[in-house]
């Protein structure tokens, strides 16, 4: 069964009188445990894609299967934080980590809205993973830029998602540390995790075993 | 996770709780003053004895729904000129009349080698010793019958302190009211508890109301009439008696019949008003306090934008960020009133210490509170806790 299924997903702004087209008529199929890039240039409709993926934002028009459950506009609120919680992680390219918040409690955070147990072994466990054990009661302000988007990967995977969803991960560190979190990224998806990772860079593309292309909202 | 977000920005939590702790303070500051003047009230009513009845020179409107509005003509109420003491004899008669006394006040003061000293003088007669319970004579004795055509007087301790230094025996001295001598036979205990009213009895002194009546030109500027009923009698039965009786000689209904419930009655409606008054001025600064947070949330909503689509996407309903929002208001408000009634015993204490009044605040004036509080932290929380529910996850993570 297709993990996930697009089918003529459109996704039109509207300002005022003025329409953007973000997406046109997508049709994709993500199978499990795949590693999927998605490429283009900025603004050509990928992190839309990605958001509409991850539930984050809906169609304008078109459908979306979950396994194989329709993801519709009546689908509540509710259902959708819920699949966010339980199906995806997302990684951000500016790391979204809460200023104040020390390492562990950032990793904690899923799990609270989860209504997860054992909250601080989890939190303690995919931390010690991505190599931050020493760094658990750091705050964003004293880790580094790998060591910030570790610990977003970490807080990503703690609710032990099927998907992880990276969005320009690597964007704002320097190319030691983004080598650093893409091999962290192989290396989950050698697991067993589906990996969808937004880019424009080919180098980084290359590494997925499947890149789909974009621009101006289409599939090239 | 709403207070470890409170503790983070300690200053502003402070300042945004400024006005519930000032609102929450004095409110409860008013409360228990008003409480500790109620106290203060009815120990100084049930100072007076039991069973006892006063009757007021002017029509005084006792009772519920009554203004004070409706209070006639002010000037009856001090004029000495309405009861006679053919009142006082007649009331005498009556069955289950205990004792009587009038009570007559004569302006003036005493002097000592120079030294002045004005106390409320009054003229009474030996039997208020039934009526007043309040008087505890420290030395000596009191105005007995046989006093009648003497110059004797009982002194208040303030006019001891006065005319006589520290000296603290001072039978048998005699004092200067206008040109006649005056010889102290007894001097009145010093109130034991302090209270606003028992003052009464330290500025007291009291004289033989026929000596009274020479200092007032012969009038007998009677104020009131205090009696005692006996024990064995119900005071609403005697009332409608007495006023039958004045009645006969006063057919305007000039004077008014007052028992110590209606005294107490009427004295608890007062503090009551002022009280009520006061603290609700007072509670003006909630309301600004609540605003104040208001305006705190919704700058913070706005700064937090980033974190709220964070949350959203890694799980969070928009129920949850409400929920996050609205206790972070509700406990800054709550922290505000804890500190507020803290506030309020410190204030109350220095109220205590300073005056007369023993102010008390009460565990339903800490529950109402912390309820006020809990209303005002979602009341004015409740506006930015939807603004922030209603985020849209992508425009928040976008924000910059």
């Amino acid at each position: 069964m297709n993990l996930i299924k697009l089918q003529n997903v459109s996704k039109i702004y509207q300002h005022g009188k003025l329409e953007m087209v973000a997406l046109k008529d997508i049709t994709i199929t993500v199978q499990k445990g795949q590693f999927l890039a998605i490429m283009g240039p900025s603004g050509s409709g990928k992190s839309t894609l990605m958001h509409i993926i991850g539930l984050l934002d809906r169609p304008t028009s078109g459908s979306y299967f979950l396994e194989g459950k329709e993801i519709s506009l009546r689908t509540s609120d509710k259902v959708l934080a819920r699949l966010r919680q339980e199906k995806f992680g997302f990684v951000f390219q500016t790391f979204n980590l809460l200023p104040r918040l020390r390492a562990l409690d950032q990793v904690i955070l899923p799990t609270i809205y989860a209504r997860a147990k054992n909250r601080w072994q989890k939190a303690e466990k995919v931390l010690e993973k991505v190599g931050l054990k020493e760094r658990i009661n750091h705050c964003p302000s004293e880790l580094s830029g790998g060591e910030q988007q570790r610990v977003a990967i970490a807080r990503a995977l703690v609710n032990s998602p099927e998907i992880i969803l990276a969005d320009e991960p690597t964007g704002n560190l320097d190319s030691k540390s983004g080598e650093e979190i893409l091999k962290i990224l192989i290396e989950l998806n050698k697991e067993g995790k589906t990996v969808i990772l937004v880019t424009h860079d080919p180098n980084l593309a290359n590494q997925a075993e499947r890149i789909i292309k974009l621009k101006d909202g289409r599939i090239v | 996770m709403a207070l470890y977000s409170i503790w983070n920005n300690k200053a502003r939590s402070f300042l945004t709780m400024l006005g519930v702790i000032i609102g929450i303070a004095s409110v409860a500051t008013l409360m228990a003053i008003g409480e500790g003047l109620k106290q203060d009230v009815s120990k100084t009513v049930k100072d007076l004895g039991s069973n006892i009845v006063i009757v007021l020179s002017g029509d005084i409107p006792i009772g519920e729904g009554q203004g004070m509005t409706s209070m006639g003509n002010p000037a009856s109420l001090i004029s000495g000129d309405i009861l006679k003491y053919q009142d006082v004899e007649e009331i005498r008669k009556i069955e289950g009349v205990e004792a009587v006394s009038p009570m007559a006040m004569v302006p003036g003061s005493f002097k000592k080698d120079g030294k002045v000293s004005t106390p409320i003088i009054a003229g009474l007669e030996p039997s208020i010793r039934k009526i007043m319970t309040g008087f505890k004579l420290s030395r000596g004795r009191f105005i007995e019958d046989t006093d009648k055509d003497k110059n004797v007087v009982v002194v208040g301790d303030k006019v001891r302190k006065q005319l006589f230094d520290d000296r603290e025996d001072i039978l048998g001295e005699k004092i200067m009211f206008d040109k006649t001598e005056f010889e102290i036979i007894g001097q009145l205990s010093p109130p034991t508890s302090s209270s606003l009213f028992s003052s009464d009895f330290e500025t007291l002194s009291a004289i033989p109301f026929q000596q009274a009546k020479k200092f007032t030109q012969n009038q007998e500027k009677i104020l009131r009439i205090g009696i005692k009923v006996n024990d064995s009698y119900k005071v609403d039965d005697i009332v409608p008696k007495i006023k039958e009786n004045m009645l006969l000689r006063h057919p305007k209904e000039d004077f008014t019949v007052v028992t110590q419930e209606d005294l107490l009655g009427m004295l608890n409606t007062i503090v009551n008003l002022l009280t009520t008054a006061v603290a609700a001025i007072a509670s003006i600064s909630l309301i600004v306090g609540g605003i104040g947070i208001m305006n705190i949330m919704l700058v913070s909503v706005t700064e937090r934008t980033r974190e709220i689509g964070l949350r959203k996407a890694v799980g969070a309903t928009s129920g949850a960020i409400l929920w996050q929002f609205l206790i972070e208001a509700v406990a800054i408000s709550l922290l505000g009133g804890t500190i507020g009634i803290l506030f309020s015993f410190l204030g109350t204490s220095i109220v205590a210490a300073k005056t007369a009044i023993k102010p008390e605040v009460t565990l339903s004036a800490i529950l109402l509170a912390a309820g006020v509080c809990i209303g005002v932290g979602i009341i004015f929380g409740l506006a930015p806790a939807i603004r922030a529910a209603r985020k849209d996850p992508i425009e928040a993570l976008r924000y910059e």
